[in-house]
């Protein structure tokens, strides 16, 4: 050691202190030592867990933001709930008619079955129309304000469509009537499309809807598509050509055949459902009746026709082949049985 | 409470818990005996402040007991083991009042922080001594623990490379930097106040 350092090590000890610790306090962290000694592994635990729990978040975050499908889910998780919420319009005075070309529709139509309904039991009938329906999509359902602007907005279609307004841009075809789909442009700018199976004589003229029963019904047209479907003979898009030389697509489940050759499958249909010679694809119980013990059961009825042709008709099950559980269709001739979906 | 020099593990795996829980304590209990003192010492002399070396003291010998399972060695490597949680607990303190010294130096020139009546600032202590003090104060932590730890606890480098953690020659070489650098400030300080002597 030089000198230089022994000055050194002797000015840093002339600094030294002598301290004599408290008893009082050296006892006191003696206590507080053997109190966390006490519990070493509970501690080691704790911290256990703070580490595994820190390491499965940040593994888990990870996961989320580093990959897409993570990335969705979150974005599906943290997006607000939105419903879609309908807001049905009664049609304002004139209930559904179902009018034949050349015919002029009565009250008297109102409640008439429509004439070209296949089901034998004759079962449904159309009273009222809802004229519109509105379909809103966000988190909470439409207020009064958003109803009375829903309102006001259809009163506005009512009164185009009675001045003859509109723009048919969909044509749909259900045994024994037609639907619209009518585009009206508002005062406000909106373009809003509303679904009906009434239109106003105006339109009628207007749209040509007369026209185009009478296309159909004579079996004009030309099959644009088809594919396969359990109703009908399958699923068509019919493209008729109109006198002024516009086209309007017709969306069917039966292919270009005059009314005449329809009514001859639907009358088929309903002498093959009286001797129960048919197939069931598929049953389901509707809502109970009143006054009845028993729920009516529609399905959907396969007929294989004369001219080998299968066509598919949803309509109600003869009561009689049900069983007596209520559980079952059973097929007389093959007891074959198909489960009665509940709802 | 003496204690025998056989080779040990405090937090070991046991089949008997209990029984290896009862002998940590035991040898805790023996260590706080045979080196609370040497730890006080030294965290005196870190910071010449009795009432701060006393909790800085209790608070190495509580993370002692947290960290008991992982000391492995004989007891004689208890004092080593103590001195580097000591050295721990005294960077920790001397980081979080860093900045308040800093603050009070740059509005007025103290001595050590602590002037309690334990202090050993005082009418024994000359001006020589408590401007000492403060320059090794005023060093970095890495500084003053090998200095402390050299000239008031009296251990050797390989001593003193295990409870900093580096091998003999850096310690020493970390001792010859601070020598150096406590010499150049109290050479400055020195200088500074030669005017006004």
């Amino acid at each position: 050691m030089s000198a230089e350092d022994a000055d050194f090590r002797c000015m840093l000890e002339s600094a030294s202190i002598r301290l004599a610790p408290d008893p009082d306090r050296v006892r006191a962290a003696h206590d507080r030592m053997m109190r966390v000694a006490q519990g070493p592994r509970r501690r080691r635990g704790r911290r256990t867990v703070v580490v595994a729990g820190l390491v499965v978040v940040g593994v888990s975050a990870v996961g989320l933001a580093g990959t897409q499908a993570g990335r969705k889910l979150l974005r599906s998780v943290f997006t607000p709930v939105k419903r879609m919420y309908v807001m049905g319009w009664q049609g304002p005075i004139e209930p559904v008619v179902t009018t034949r070309p050349g015919q002029s529709a009565t009250p008297a139509d109102a409640k008439s079955i429509p004439a070209q309904s296949p089901d034998a039991n004759s079962t449904g009938q159309y009273v009222d129309a809802v004229f519109g329906v509105i379909a809103t999509e966000g988190e909470e359902p439409p207020g009064t304000e958003e109803a009375d602007s829903a309102m006001q907005g259809m009163h506005e279609v009512d009164e185009i469509a009675r001045a003859g307004g509109g723009r048919l841009i969909g044509l749909t075809e259900a045994p024994g009537m037609f639907g619209y789909v009518v585009e009206y442009t508002l005062g406000n700018g909106e373009v809003r499309p509303v679904g009906t199976n009434f239109l106003y004589p105006k339109q009628r003229v207007n749209m040509r809807s007369d026209e185009i029963i009478q296309l159909r019904r004579a079996g004009a047209g030309q099959t644009i598509s088809q594919e396969k479907h359990r109703i009908g003979l399958g699923r068509f898009v019919i493209r008729l050509s109109l006198a002024n030389g516009q086209t309007v697509d017709l969306r069917t489940q039966y292919p270009p055949m005059t009314a005449k050759a329809l009514q001859g499958i639907f009358a088929e249909t309903r002498a093959l459902k009286a001797s129960h010679r048919f197939t069931v694809a598929e049953a389901f119980a509707g809502p109970p009746a009143p006054n009845a013990t028993n729920r009516e059961v529609h399905g959907i009825l396969r007929y294989r026709l004369a001219n080998g042709r299968t066509v598919g008709i949803m309509e109600r099950v003869p009561p009689a082949l049900i069983s007596p559980d209520g559980k079952w269709v059973v097929m007389p001739e093959s007891q074959a049985r198909v489960e009665i979906q509940k709802p | 409470m003496p204690t025998t020099a056989t080779s040990c593990q405090i937090g070991g795996e046991s089949s008997d818990a209990e029984t290896a829980q009862g002998a940590a304590l035991r040898l805790l209990s023996g260590a706080f005996d045979d080196h609370y003192a040497r730890v006080f010492h030294y965290l005196s002399h870190r910071f010449f402040d009795r009432e701060l070396a006393e909790e800085l003291t209790a608070e190495t010998f509580c993370r002692a007991a947290g960290a008991a399972d992982r000391f492995e060695g004989d007891v004689g490597q208890m004092q080593v083991w103590l001195l580097r949680l000591a050295t721990n607990v005294a960077n920790t303190h001397h980081r979080r009042v860093r900045w308040r010294r800093r603050l009070l130096d740059a509005f007025v020139r103290t001595g050590p922080a602590a002037t309690g009546p334990d202090s050993p600032s005082g009418p024994g202590n000359t001006a020589d001594q408590d401007h000492v003090r403060a320059v090794l104060q005023g060093l970095p932590s890495r500084h003053q623990a090998v200095l402390v730890l050299r000239f008031y606890s009296q251990m050797s480098f390989d001593d003193i490379a295990r409870v900093l953690g580096c091998r003999p020659d850096a310690a020493r070489a970390r001792l010859s930097r601070a020598v150096k650098e406590m010499r150049k400030r109290l050479g400055a300080d020195d200088a500074s106040r030669s005017p006004s002597v």
